[in-house]
């Protein structure tokens, strides 16, 4: 109907409308906020994936709950699968940084992950907020301004539960361990704090599933107590023929360890898990309304309590979000935005949480023990706090103040 | 420092702990000794019960055949699905092994038929590929989080065998079962037709076809008889080992060093290597990080089947034994 001069009229209206209206929305929100891009490096696939695909859990359900939108601001979340190698997650990295130019990293579940990206992170603009993994390196002298270990440091947790053992009087302990870097840390820290006699120290290798014979030589060795520290299958396969032993009455000294049982280990090891101590600094029961948040809605989605990597992969969310917005979304002054984070002004669902001067936390650990509650389910039924407000040993080391 | 008594338990920073302490650890040495000698063979009779479905494949149809690990670890997959739907251990296990078979008479149906005609690299990377998509098909079925299967009932005690010697009844039963298997795989190969085919298909492949012989059944059942065995294998030690994906992949790499050692094709060969490497495995992973210091000792143990592997390619290139 209408002609070709009306036509071009119409739409030059219609598009200075449209820019007039774009530049309004584009003036309000850019004087403050800039859209929050994550980098979720995390591992999930191999047996690793176990792990990562809970910490996607926690993430998943912190964006519901904050409406898709972390700090208030248009959040947008890259995922990169690193496989448990070095490697791919030294290109996804980088991929992360240069293409999707993202602000924060997270995600990453092992320790040697962590070290392997964290010359690159130190490097760039973006934050790493390590929900899980927090090597010993990176919380003493290469500690830096760019990565907060927000979950915890591998040797605080073992030290804890090394306090604890000391504490309950026990005085002929066993340790074993995966032989990586990461299980000599544990056992290290564990043996350091628990300072008494030591009735033996065995490290197997991390491909190793049958315990037959080292159980032979820890029941001739006749301890108290046994630390273990074993993640994953090796953890399924170490807890189901250690009860076999139990149930024989071959040995009788109950497990004390950082990660031989959790919710998500449940199902493979049955009751095989029961009476196994935990140390954590999550405790599933804890009564603040920040965890009862995070339980409920978890249950409710998944039928089951989260394990530690949901929760802490949660509580990062949680942290960075106050932090965002106490910063009124403006990304780009980092110094203002390392000191929001760093003020951990947020409600934790671990309760006690601050940071230590090397960015890694203080905070309380719990000793939990899997029970069987009333309704048959298995549960990490809290015992004692092991530690308040405890810290790792090398903040000192750190140059950071 | 405190000086070493007999009797006394010695500390561990004392210098001559072990010469004065020996007297009262040789009571418990034997029995420790014996349980080790227990394990070793229930490690070996586990892989053996593996190798057979490469060897065995290998010398009959002239494949590599790298799938056997999914074999194992569907073998467990399938019978604790098969555990939890019918909720006996006897029936689940059974359920189970049939379920192997039949995926392993498929396999051998579907993809590795069209392989007897390629060279050997083209045959690695084909039931490498399966491996591959074993490991995945059971994370999209079941899902990345382990499955349980629980010990069978009555077995989970230990069996008093002598004076001061307990050992796990489970374990002993996991031997047992191997023991019966490769018995009846003996007798099946030595006693019956379908064995005599096996051997002479061994031999002169060619031949048997030409005396009308359906070579092509007699792969399929091979095959499927192979799937079987490590289906078993994965079955016996589901109670023990995590059902994950991928838990097949490192009693694979086992396997290989048993197939070389033992000779490409030969089930004796098999049998000797996989005794062999239960012994290395086992004593070698215990007595080596005592004497040499836990770091060296546990790296020198894990490489020591390898380094016995390497020792008999040089020493017979082939293999310790030929034929079948």
């Amino acid at each position: 109907m209408c002609d070709k001069a009306t036509k071009s009229i119409l739409f030059r209206t219609a598009l200075v409308a449209c820019l007039a209206g774009w530049s309004a929305i584009g003036l309000m929100s850019s004087a403050r906020a800039d859209p929050v891009r994550i980098g979720f490096l995390t591992t999930l696939s191999g047996p690793i994936g176990l792990s990562g695909a809970e910490m996607k859990r926690g993430l998943d359900l912190a964006l519901e709950q904050l409406g898709g939108k972390i700090g208030g601001q248009p959040t947008e979340v890259f995922t990169v699968d690193d496989k448990g190698d070095t490697n791919a997650a030294v290109q996804g990295l980088s991929e992360l940084i240069d293409k999707d130019k993202v602000n924060f990293l997270t995600g990453p579940v092992t320790s040697n992950i962590v070290m392997a990206i964290l010359p690159a992170v130190a490097k760039s603009d973006a934050f790493l907020l390590s929900p899980n993994a927090g090597p010993n390196p990176a919380a003493g002298p290469l500690c830096n301004p760019n990565l907060f270990g927000v979950g915890i440091q591998g040797d605080a947790i073992a030290g804890a539960m090394g306090l604890y053992l000391k504490k309950i009087g026990k005085n002929k302990l066993y340790l074993m361990g995966q032989d990586y870097q990461a299980g000599w840390d544990m056992l290290g820290a564990a043996a350091r704090t628990y300072d008494g006699p030591i009735a033996g120290k065995v490290f197997t290798p991390t491909s190793q599933f049958d315990f037959a014979s080292e159980f032979a030589r820890l029941r001739e060795a006749d301890p108290d107590s046994v630390f273990a520290f074993y993640t994953g299958g090796a953890a399924i396969s170490f807890v189901k023929q250690y009860a076999q032993l139990k149930d024989s009455g071959q040995v009788s000294a109950p497990l004390y360890s950082p990660a031989l049982a959790d919710p998500l280990l449940f199902k493979a090891e049955g009751d095989a898990s029961i009476g196994i101590n935990i140390i954590d600094n999550y405790n599933p029961e804890a009564k603040n309304p920040a965890n009862a948040k995070l339980v409920d809605a978890y249950r409710q989605k998944y039928q089951r309590f989260p394990t530690h990597y949901a929760a802490l992969q949660y509580d990062t969310v949680m942290l960075l979000d106050s932090a965002i917005r106490a910063v009124n979304g403006n990304l780009s002054d980092k110094a203002a935005l390392r000191a929001a984070i760093r003020k951990a002004d947020f409600a934790s669902v671990r309760g006690n949480f601050k940071f230590n001067t090397n960015q890694f936390p203080i905070q309380d650990y719990y000793v939990l023990q899997v029970k069987k509650n009333a309704g048959g389910e298995l549960t990490m039924a809290y015992v004692t706090t092991a530690a308040e407000n405890y810290a790792d040993p090398y903040a000192k080391d750190c140059p950071m103040k | 420092m405190t000086s070493c008594r007999l009797g006394v338990t010695c500390p561990t920073h004392c210098p001559h702990a072990l010469p004065t302490a020996l007297p009262t650890r040789t009571a418990m040495s034997t029995s420790l000794l014996l349980e080790l000698l227990f394990n070793s063979v229930q490690l070996a009779l586990t892989l053996y019960l593996v190798a057979v479905g490469v060897t065995l494949v290998f010398g009959v149809m002239n494949l590599v055949n790298l799938s056997q690990g999914s074999m194992f670890m569907l073998g467990g997959y399938f019978s604790a699905a098969a555990m939890d739907w019918t909720g006996s251990w006897v029936d689940g296990a059974a359920i189970g092994l049939v379920a192997v078979g039949v995926v392993g008479a498929l396999i051998e149906f579907f993809v590795v038929r069209n392989l007897y005609h390629r060279n050997h690299l083209d045959q690695v990377l084909a039931t490498f590929g399966l491996m591959l998509f074993f490991n995945e098909i059971v994370v999209i079925v079941w899902g990345r989080e382990p499955l349980f299967l629980a010990t069978p009932p009555g077995l989970g005690g230990s069996i008093h065998l002598a004076p001061g010697f307990f050992y796990p009844a489970y374990r002993l039963a996991i031997s047992g079962t191997a023991l019966v298997a490769g018995l009846l795989l003996y007798l099946l190969i030595t006693r019956t037709r379908v064995g005599m085919l096996i051997r002479a298909g061994a031999e002169q492949r060619r031949l048997i076809e030409a005396f009308g012989v359906n070579i092509r059944l007699l792969y399929t059942l091979v095959f499927s008889l192979g799937a079987l065995l490590a289906g078993l294998g994965g079955v016996m030690t589901a109670p023990l080992l995590p059902v994950q994906t991928g838990v097949g992949d490192s009693i694979l790499i086992e396997v290989l060093v048993v197939i070389i050692i033992g000779g490409l094709g030969s089930l004796r060969g098999a049998l000797v290597a996989s005794l062999s490497v239960g012994l290395f495995e086992v004593f070698g992973h215990l007595l080596l990080p005592i004497y040499l210091g836990p770091t060296t000792g546990n790296a020198l143990a894990s490489m020591s089947i390898y380094i016995a592997m390497a020792a008999v390619l040089v020493w017979r290139p082939t293999g310790l034994f030929r034929s079948i």
